[in-house]
């Protein structure tokens, strides 16, 4: 078994910043998605977007670096959307009860128009 | 003739590495989607043995990857799906009572293992091992209507 590091894009579109992390997000990978989220807030966009298409698996360390970047984000007046879940995905954010606390948009289209 | 398997039973003894947390939840969809579960429930008992070992690994063994886990369930399709899960590790015990899900409505990050692990499963109990250790058991039974 071969232990990748997660893939993470990252792609300017106006004045949002997309990040678009490409694998499963567990208590191996939640640190690499916070150490990308983190500068990219740090840059000041006018609105941070995690596309969580390619994400079929999130535990409670990837949603913990969620409600971090929402933090993050609030405390710097950057709107902070997630789009396109997975079922996987969606369902620790419902039993989470965090759908309400988030931003969630069902495509990136959708958080790209907005 | 063909017959249908109605029941399977495995234990697994693996390090704290994270790399295995992964080949665990697999191993955890096979047997309960085999078992019956839908592909929802499925995926959230993986993740409640994803949040229960991971747990170990970040607290018990405060993220050493030299720690063990063994994992042992029993699935049947019979009368209705079901499983039955323990895990023990050899980890720094904890008192049972502080082992609880946070509120909800106080938003911070951390703290939901607990919260997803007892909301997904119909039963999750720890005790302090003998040996040393602690061990989680939990069952889930497929609920019809």
């Amino acid at each position: 078994m071969e232990n990748t590091p997660l893939q993470i894009e990252i792609q300017n579109i106006g004045t949002t910043t997309l990040i678009i992390p490409l694998g499963d997000i567990d208590i191996g990978k939640s640190t690499e998605l916070r150490n990308a989220i983190h500068p990219v807030i740090q840059e000041a966009p006018k609105r941070v977007v995690v596309d969580l298409c390619h994400v079929p698996y999130m535990d409670s360390s990837g949603v913990a670096t969620l409600i971090e970047g929402l933090q993050l984000s609030k405390q710097s007046n950057i709107e902070f959307t997630l789009c396109s879940m997975s079922e996987g995905v969606r369902s620790i954010i419902e039993l989470a009860r965090l759908d309400q606390i988030f931003s969630i948009l069902d495509s990136r289209e959708d958080a790209l128009a907005e | 003739m063909t017959t249908q398997c109605t029941t399977s039973r495995c234990s697994i003894d693996f390090p704290t590495v994270p790399i295995w947390f992964r080949s665990i939840r697999q191993l955890i969809c096979t047997a309960t989607l085999q078992s019956g579960f839908t592909n929802r429930e499925s995926g959230q008992i993986a993740m409640a043995v994803d949040e229960a070992i991971s747990n170990i690994y970040r607290h018990g063994y405060q993220g050493s990857e030299t720690g063990r886990i063994r994992l042992a369930f029993l699935t049947s399709r019979t009368p209705e799906p079901h499983i039955c899960i323990e895990i023990e590790d050899d980890a720094m015990q904890v008192d049972v009572e502080l082992i609880k899900s946070r509120a909800l409505d106080d938003i911070k990050p951390g703290g939901l293992g607990v919260h997803l692990i007892q909301t997904v499963m119909d039963e999750a109990t720890w005790v302090k091992r003998e040996d040393g250790g602690m061990k989680l058991t939990m069952k889930k039974t497929q609920f019809k209507n």
